[in-house]
Protein backbone atom coordinates (compact mmCIF):
# COMPACT_ATOMS: atom_id res chain seq x y z
CA UNK A 1 0.00 0.00 0.00
CA UNK A 2 2.63 2.46 0.76
CA UNK A 3 4.69 1.58 -2.42
CA UNK A 4 1.29 2.62 -4.39
CA UNK A 5 1.05 5.85 -2.61
CA UNK A 6 4.55 6.71 -3.18
CA UNK A 7 3.64 6.17 -7.05
CA UNK A 8 1.05 9.09 -6.42
CA UNK A 9 2.67 11.07 -4.26
CA UNK A 10 6.21 12.18 -5.40
CA UNK A 11 9.29 14.63 -3.70
CA UNK A 12 8.91 16.19 -7.24
CA UNK A 13 5.17 16.72 -6.80
CA UNK A 14 5.85 18.76 -3.74
CA UNK A 15 8.58 20.44 -5.03
CA UNK A 16 6.18 21.80 -7.92
CA UNK A 17 4.05 22.86 -5.06
CA UNK A 18 6.50 24.58 -2.88
CA UNK A 19 7.80 26.11 -6.07
CA UNK A 20 4.18 27.66 -7.04
CA UNK A 21 3.32 28.66 -3.29
CA UNK A 22 7.11 30.56 -2.65
CA UNK A 23 6.00 32.52 -6.59
CA UNK A 24 3.18 33.50 -5.17
CA UNK A 25 0.78 31.50 -7.43
CA UNK A 26 -1.75 30.51 -5.13
CA UNK A 27 -4.20 29.28 -6.92
CA UNK A 28 -2.42 27.38 -9.09
CA UNK A 29 -0.64 25.98 -6.03
CA UNK A 30 -4.21 24.67 -4.74
CA UNK A 31 -5.26 23.31 -7.68
CA UNK A 32 -2.30 20.95 -8.17
CA UNK A 33 -2.68 19.99 -4.31
CA UNK A 34 -6.14 19.11 -5.11
CA UNK A 35 -5.32 17.16 -8.40
CA UNK A 36 -3.16 15.27 -6.09
CA UNK A 37 -4.97 14.50 -3.03
CA UNK A 38 -7.85 13.66 -5.32
CA UNK A 39 -6.02 10.64 -7.18
CA UNK A 40 -4.80 9.80 -3.77
CA UNK A 41 -8.54 9.14 -2.35
CA UNK A 42 -9.32 7.22 -5.12
CA UNK A 43 -6.76 4.61 -4.76
CA UNK A 44 -7.40 4.18 -1.19
CA UNK A 45 -11.47 3.95 -1.78
CA UNK A 46 -10.65 1.63 -4.60
CA UNK A 47 -8.63 -0.66 -2.35
CA UNK A 48 -11.52 -0.76 0.48
CA UNK A 49 -13.82 -1.11 -2.29
CA UNK A 50 -12.23 -4.03 -3.32
CA UNK A 51 -12.11 -5.84 -0.57
CA UNK A 52 -15.39 -5.07 0.98
CA UNK A 53 -15.72 -6.97 -2.60
CA UNK A 54 -13.61 -9.89 -1.70
CA UNK A 55 -15.44 -10.14 1.82
CA UNK A 56 -19.08 -10.05 0.18
CA UNK A 57 -18.30 -12.93 -1.98
CA UNK A 58 -16.16 -14.76 0.84
CA UNK A 59 -19.33 -14.25 2.98
CA UNK A 60 -21.69 -14.98 0.42
CA UNK A 61 -19.56 -18.34 -0.73
CA UNK A 62 -19.61 -18.87 2.71
CA UNK A 63 -23.10 -18.89 3.54
CA UNK A 64 -23.71 -20.40 0.42
CA UNK A 65 -21.56 -23.86 1.42
CA UNK A 66 -23.34 -23.70 4.81
CA UNK A 67 -26.41 -23.92 3.32
CA UNK A 68 -25.54 -26.25 0.76
CA UNK A 69 -24.36 -29.04 2.65
CA UNK A 70 -26.52 -31.46 2.57
CA UNK A 71 -25.23 -32.62 5.97
CA UNK A 72 -26.72 -29.10 7.61
CA UNK A 73 -29.91 -29.49 5.64
CA UNK A 74 -30.52 -33.44 7.24
CA UNK A 75 -29.50 -31.76 10.50
CA UNK A 76 -31.63 -29.16 10.51
CA UNK A 77 -34.64 -31.00 9.21
CA UNK A 78 -34.55 -34.21 10.81
CA UNK A 79 -31.83 -34.70 13.55
CA UNK A 80 -32.71 -31.71 15.20
CA UNK A 81 -36.84 -32.39 15.16
CA UNK A 82 -35.49 -35.96 16.76
CA UNK A 83 -33.12 -34.40 18.88
CA UNK A 84 -35.84 -32.61 20.39
CA UNK A 85 -38.07 -35.38 20.74
CA UNK A 86 -35.77 -37.65 22.04
CA UNK A 87 -35.23 -35.12 25.04
CA UNK A 88 -38.63 -34.97 25.66
CA UNK A 89 -38.72 -38.68 25.98
CA UNK A 90 -35.88 -38.55 27.93
CA UNK A 91 -37.52 -36.17 30.59
CA UNK A 92 -40.80 -38.29 30.34
CA UNK A 93 -39.00 -42.21 30.76
CA UNK A 94 -36.95 -40.26 33.86
CA UNK A 95 -40.38 -38.51 35.64
CA UNK A 96 -42.42 -42.42 35.05
CA UNK A 97 -38.90 -44.25 36.49
CA UNK A 98 -38.79 -41.83 39.71
CA UNK A 99 -42.63 -41.73 40.41
CA UNK A 100 -42.77 -45.95 40.57
CA UNK A 101 -39.68 -45.66 42.90
CA UNK A 102 -41.27 -43.18 45.32
CA UNK A 103 -44.55 -45.31 44.93
CA UNK A 104 -42.89 -48.74 45.71
CA UNK A 105 -40.87 -46.63 48.21
CA UNK A 106 -44.50 -45.82 49.88
CA UNK A 107 -45.42 -48.97 49.55
CA UNK A 108 -42.59 -50.24 51.37
CA UNK A 109 -42.93 -47.85 54.58
CA UNK A 110 -46.16 -49.09 56.16
CA UNK A 111 -44.60 -52.85 55.89
CA UNK A 112 -41.32 -51.60 57.45
CA UNK A 113 -43.37 -49.91 60.33
CA UNK A 114 -45.98 -52.85 60.90
CA UNK A 115 -42.52 -55.65 61.28
CA UNK A 116 -40.92 -52.59 63.62
CA UNK A 117 -44.19 -52.00 65.90
CA UNK A 118 -44.56 -56.35 66.11
CA UNK A 119 -41.11 -56.31 67.28
CA UNK A 120 -41.60 -53.58 69.61
CA UNK A 121 -44.60 -55.33 71.29
CA UNK A 122 -43.24 -58.48 71.62
CA UNK A 123 -39.98 -57.07 73.56
CA UNK A 124 -41.08 -56.52 77.05
CA UNK A 125 -42.59 -60.50 76.98
CA UNK A 126 -39.75 -62.25 75.12
CA UNK A 127 -37.00 -60.23 77.23
CA UNK A 128 -38.65 -61.75 80.49
CA UNK A 129 -38.43 -65.19 78.66
CA UNK A 130 -34.87 -64.70 77.75
CA UNK A 131 -34.20 -64.09 81.23
CA UNK A 132 -36.37 -66.96 82.60
CA UNK A 133 -38.91 -65.02 83.94
CA UNK A 134 -42.31 -65.10 82.51
CA UNK A 135 -45.16 -67.24 83.68
CA UNK A 136 -47.88 -69.80 82.01
CA UNK A 137 -50.48 -67.12 81.06
CA UNK A 138 -48.02 -64.41 79.30
CA UNK A 139 -45.82 -67.28 77.53
CA UNK A 140 -48.61 -68.24 75.84
CA UNK A 141 -49.71 -64.83 74.70
CA UNK A 142 -46.25 -64.46 73.97
CA UNK A 143 -46.36 -67.46 71.90
CA UNK A 144 -49.69 -65.98 70.59
CA UNK A 145 -47.84 -62.48 69.29
CA UNK A 146 -45.28 -64.46 67.49
CA UNK A 147 -47.12 -66.73 65.61
CA UNK A 148 -48.95 -63.44 64.54
CA UNK A 149 -45.83 -61.79 63.71
CA UNK A 150 -44.40 -64.48 61.73
CA UNK A 151 -47.71 -65.00 59.58
CA UNK A 152 -47.77 -61.48 58.85
CA UNK A 153 -44.02 -61.18 58.40
CA UNK A 154 -43.62 -63.82 56.08
CA UNK A 155 -46.64 -61.83 53.82
CA UNK A 156 -45.08 -58.49 54.25
CA UNK A 157 -41.53 -59.74 53.57
CA UNK A 158 -43.27 -61.28 49.81
CA UNK A 159 -44.39 -58.23 48.99
CA UNK A 160 -41.09 -56.24 50.12
CA UNK A 161 -39.52 -58.43 47.84
CA UNK A 162 -41.54 -57.00 44.95
CA UNK A 163 -41.78 -53.41 45.97
CA UNK A 164 -37.65 -53.79 45.97
CA UNK A 165 -37.98 -55.60 42.44
CA UNK A 166 -39.60 -52.69 40.96
CA UNK A 167 -37.43 -50.28 42.04
CA UNK A 168 -35.06 -52.49 40.57
CA UNK A 169 -36.41 -52.57 37.14
CA UNK A 170 -37.72 -48.95 36.93
CA UNK A 171 -33.39 -48.43 37.13
CA UNK A 172 -34.02 -49.25 33.63
CA UNK A 173 -34.70 -45.87 32.13
CA UNK A 174 -30.80 -45.13 32.88
CA UNK A 175 -29.84 -47.58 29.98
CA UNK A 176 -32.43 -46.62 27.56
CA UNK A 177 -31.97 -42.93 27.75
CA UNK A 178 -28.28 -42.84 28.16
CA UNK A 179 -28.20 -44.52 24.26
CA UNK A 180 -30.45 -41.35 23.69
CA UNK A 181 -28.74 -39.05 25.42
CA UNK A 182 -25.48 -40.19 23.69
CA UNK A 183 -27.45 -39.56 20.03
CA UNK A 184 -27.91 -35.81 21.06
CA UNK A 185 -23.87 -35.46 22.28
CA UNK A 186 -22.85 -36.96 19.08
CA UNK A 187 -25.26 -34.36 17.15
CA UNK A 188 -24.38 -31.33 19.17
CA UNK A 189 -21.15 -32.30 18.89
CA UNK A 190 -21.03 -32.21 14.53
CA UNK A 191 -23.26 -28.57 14.28
CA UNK A 192 -20.56 -27.60 16.72
CA UNK A 193 -18.06 -28.52 14.95
CA UNK A 194 -19.53 -27.03 11.79
CA UNK A 195 -20.55 -23.48 13.41
CA UNK A 196 -16.84 -23.27 14.21
CA UNK A 197 -15.91 -24.29 10.93
CA UNK A 198 -18.21 -21.48 9.66
CA UNK A 199 -16.94 -18.93 11.81
CA UNK A 200 -13.34 -19.36 11.52
CA UNK A 201 -13.79 -18.33 7.60
CA UNK A 202 -14.18 -14.97 9.40
CA UNK A 203 -12.25 -14.04 12.28
CA UNK A 204 -8.44 -13.86 12.45
CA UNK A 205 -8.31 -15.22 16.05
CA UNK A 206 -10.41 -16.55 18.06
CA UNK A 207 -12.32 -14.59 20.46
CA UNK A 208 -11.96 -16.17 23.72
CA UNK A 209 -15.25 -16.27 25.64
CA UNK A 210 -15.37 -17.39 28.89
CA UNK A 211 -17.60 -19.74 29.96
CA UNK A 212 -19.11 -16.80 32.28
CA UNK A 213 -20.27 -14.75 29.56
CA UNK A 214 -22.89 -17.39 28.79
CA UNK A 215 -24.63 -17.18 32.19
CA UNK A 216 -24.28 -13.63 33.38
CA UNK A 217 -25.97 -12.79 36.97
CA UNK A 218 -28.92 -13.93 39.10
CA UNK A 219 -30.53 -16.04 36.08
CA UNK A 220 -31.35 -19.42 37.24
CA UNK A 221 -28.54 -21.96 35.76
CA UNK A 222 -29.99 -25.16 36.55
CA UNK A 223 -27.41 -27.98 38.27
CA UNK A 224 -23.51 -26.24 37.93
CA UNK A 225 -21.77 -28.32 35.28
CA UNK A 226 -18.68 -30.20 36.57
CA UNK A 227 -16.49 -28.47 34.09
CA UNK A 228 -17.98 -25.02 35.11
CA UNK A 229 -17.45 -26.11 38.75
CA UNK A 230 -13.94 -26.42 37.98
CA UNK A 231 -13.21 -23.64 35.81
CA UNK A 232 -14.82 -20.97 38.09
CA UNK A 233 -14.28 -19.93 41.78
CA UNK A 234 -18.22 -18.69 41.61
CA UNK A 235 -20.06 -21.19 42.15
CA UNK A 236 -20.40 -23.67 45.02
CA UNK A 237 -19.15 -27.02 44.71
CA UNK A 238 -20.48 -28.34 47.90
CA UNK A 239 -23.20 -28.22 50.58
CA UNK A 240 -20.16 -27.17 52.52
CA UNK A 241 -18.88 -24.52 50.64
CA UNK A 242 -22.49 -22.62 50.78
CA UNK A 243 -22.73 -23.25 54.27
CA UNK A 244 -19.00 -21.71 54.32
CA UNK A 245 -19.80 -18.65 51.89
CA UNK A 246 -23.23 -18.37 54.38
CA UNK A 247 -21.14 -18.29 57.64
CA UNK A 248 -19.01 -15.62 56.14
CA UNK A 249 -22.08 -13.24 55.78
CA UNK A 250 -22.66 -13.90 59.39
CA UNK A 251 -25.18 -16.49 58.95
CA UNK B 1 -39.60 -28.89 68.09
CA UNK B 2 -43.00 -29.11 67.25
CA UNK B 3 -43.51 -31.77 64.88
CA UNK B 4 -47.18 -30.85 64.12
CA UNK B 5 -45.93 -27.18 62.29
CA UNK B 6 -47.62 -27.07 58.95
CA UNK B 7 -45.24 -26.89 56.01
CA UNK B 8 -45.59 -26.20 52.43
CA UNK B 9 -43.23 -27.78 49.64
CA UNK B 10 -42.76 -25.54 46.66
CA UNK B 11 -40.85 -27.24 44.04
CA UNK B 12 -42.16 -27.57 40.41
CA UNK B 13 -40.97 -31.33 39.65
CA UNK B 14 -43.42 -33.63 41.82
CA UNK B 15 -40.60 -36.01 41.93
CA UNK B 16 -38.71 -33.47 44.21
CA UNK B 17 -41.90 -32.39 46.15
CA UNK B 18 -42.62 -36.16 47.09
CA UNK B 19 -38.92 -36.86 48.17
CA UNK B 20 -39.07 -33.45 49.84
CA UNK B 21 -42.15 -34.81 51.68
CA UNK B 22 -40.83 -38.43 52.59
CA UNK B 23 -37.90 -36.98 53.85
CA UNK B 24 -40.03 -34.44 56.63
CA UNK B 25 -42.41 -37.75 56.99
CA UNK B 26 -38.74 -39.69 58.06
CA UNK B 27 -37.92 -36.90 60.48
CA UNK B 28 -41.98 -37.14 61.93
CA UNK B 29 -43.05 -33.45 60.44
CA UNK B 30 -46.39 -34.81 58.81
CA UNK B 31 -48.59 -31.92 58.08
CA UNK B 32 -46.80 -31.20 54.62
CA UNK B 33 -48.66 -29.36 51.77
CA UNK B 34 -47.81 -28.82 48.34
CA UNK B 35 -47.27 -25.94 45.77
CA UNK B 36 -45.97 -26.00 42.40
CA UNK B 37 -44.37 -22.68 42.23
CA UNK B 38 -43.94 -18.83 43.82
CA UNK B 39 -47.73 -17.94 42.10
CA UNK B 40 -49.63 -20.94 43.56
CA UNK B 41 -48.01 -21.09 46.74
CA UNK B 42 -47.99 -17.14 47.80
CA UNK B 43 -52.00 -17.03 47.95
CA UNK B 44 -51.64 -20.55 50.00
CA UNK B 45 -49.54 -19.13 52.40
CA UNK B 46 -51.73 -15.96 52.69
CA UNK B 47 -54.51 -18.45 53.20
CA UNK B 48 -53.24 -20.35 55.17
CA UNK B 49 -51.70 -20.95 58.67
CA UNK B 50 -48.32 -21.93 57.26
CA UNK B 51 -45.21 -22.07 59.63
CA UNK B 52 -42.70 -22.96 57.08
CA UNK B 53 -41.59 -23.35 53.67
CA UNK B 54 -39.54 -25.31 51.60
CA UNK B 55 -38.78 -23.22 48.52
CA UNK B 56 -37.25 -24.38 45.10
CA UNK B 57 -35.54 -21.42 42.67
CA UNK B 58 -36.28 -22.35 39.47
CA UNK B 59 -39.45 -22.48 39.07
CA UNK B 60 -41.39 -21.06 36.07
CA UNK B 61 -44.03 -17.77 36.13
CA UNK B 62 -42.62 -17.02 39.79
CA UNK B 63 -39.25 -18.02 40.95
CA UNK B 64 -38.35 -19.03 44.69
CA UNK B 65 -35.97 -15.84 45.03
CA UNK B 66 -39.36 -13.70 44.18
CA UNK B 67 -41.70 -15.87 46.42
CA UNK B 68 -38.81 -15.07 49.36
CA UNK B 69 -38.77 -10.89 48.18
CA UNK B 70 -42.61 -11.61 48.72
CA UNK B 71 -42.77 -13.43 51.82
CA UNK B 72 -40.61 -10.70 53.41
CA UNK B 73 -42.73 -8.01 51.86
CA UNK B 74 -46.01 -9.14 53.57
CA UNK B 75 -46.78 -8.13 56.74
CA UNK B 76 -48.57 -10.97 57.74
CA UNK B 77 -45.87 -13.46 56.45
CA UNK B 78 -42.47 -11.55 56.56
CA UNK B 79 -41.42 -13.42 59.75
CA UNK B 80 -41.79 -17.27 58.03
CA UNK B 81 -38.65 -18.97 58.11
CA UNK B 82 -37.63 -20.07 54.85
CA UNK B 83 -35.61 -22.96 53.41
CA UNK B 84 -34.29 -22.71 49.92
CA UNK B 85 -33.60 -26.46 48.43
CA UNK B 86 -31.95 -25.60 45.00
CA UNK B 87 -29.35 -26.53 42.40
CA UNK B 88 -28.36 -22.94 42.04
CA UNK B 89 -25.05 -22.61 43.08
CA UNK B 90 -23.62 -19.56 42.15
CA UNK B 91 -21.92 -17.09 44.65
CA UNK B 92 -23.84 -14.40 43.55
CA UNK B 93 -27.39 -16.07 43.83
CA UNK B 94 -26.40 -17.69 47.19
CA UNK B 95 -25.55 -14.16 48.33
CA UNK B 96 -28.68 -12.76 46.94
CA UNK B 97 -31.06 -15.44 48.37
CA UNK B 98 -29.06 -14.30 51.68
CA UNK B 99 -29.59 -10.71 51.38
CA UNK B 100 -33.38 -11.33 50.55
CA UNK B 101 -33.51 -12.81 53.74
CA UNK B 102 -33.35 -16.42 53.52
CA UNK B 103 -33.01 -18.93 56.75
CA UNK B 104 -31.11 -22.12 55.15
CA UNK B 105 -29.84 -22.77 51.99
CA UNK B 106 -29.29 -26.68 50.73
CA UNK B 107 -28.15 -27.12 47.27
CA UNK B 108 -29.00 -30.23 45.14
CA UNK B 109 -28.45 -33.37 45.21
CA UNK B 110 -28.60 -33.44 48.88
CA UNK B 111 -29.16 -35.34 51.37
CA UNK B 112 -31.32 -36.62 54.39
CA UNK B 113 -28.53 -35.46 57.06
CA UNK B 114 -28.85 -31.99 55.48
CA UNK B 115 -32.16 -31.43 55.52
CA UNK B 116 -32.69 -32.59 59.38
CA UNK B 117 -29.23 -30.61 59.42
CA UNK B 118 -30.47 -27.38 58.28
CA UNK B 119 -33.81 -27.79 59.76
CA UNK B 120 -32.45 -28.30 63.15
CA UNK B 121 -30.61 -25.11 62.66
CA UNK B 122 -33.63 -23.19 61.62
CA UNK B 123 -35.76 -24.08 64.31
CA UNK B 124 -32.80 -23.86 67.31
CA UNK B 125 -33.20 -19.65 66.69
CA UNK B 126 -36.92 -19.98 66.20
CA UNK B 127 -37.71 -21.58 69.46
Amino acid sequence: MVEETKKILTVDDLDEIKCLVEAGMQEEAVAKLCSLSNSCCQTKCGQVFEQVGTLTRDLHNAIKAFAEDERIQVIAKVDMPRASERLASIIEMTNKAASRTLDAVDACDPLVKQLQNGVDKLLPAWNALMHGRIDRDNFVTLCRNVDVLIHSTQNNAKNLCEELNTILLAQDYQDLTGQMIQKVISLVAEVEEKLLTFLKNFTDEEKSITKDDAQQGLTPQGPALESVKEQTENVASSQDEVDDLLASLGF
Amino acid sequence: MDKNIKILIVDDFSTMRRIIKNLLRDLGFNNTHEADDGATALPMLEAGDFDFVVTDWNMPIMQGIDLLKAIRKSPKLKAMPVLMVTAEAKREQIIEAAKAGVNGYIVKPFTAATLKAKLDKIFERFE
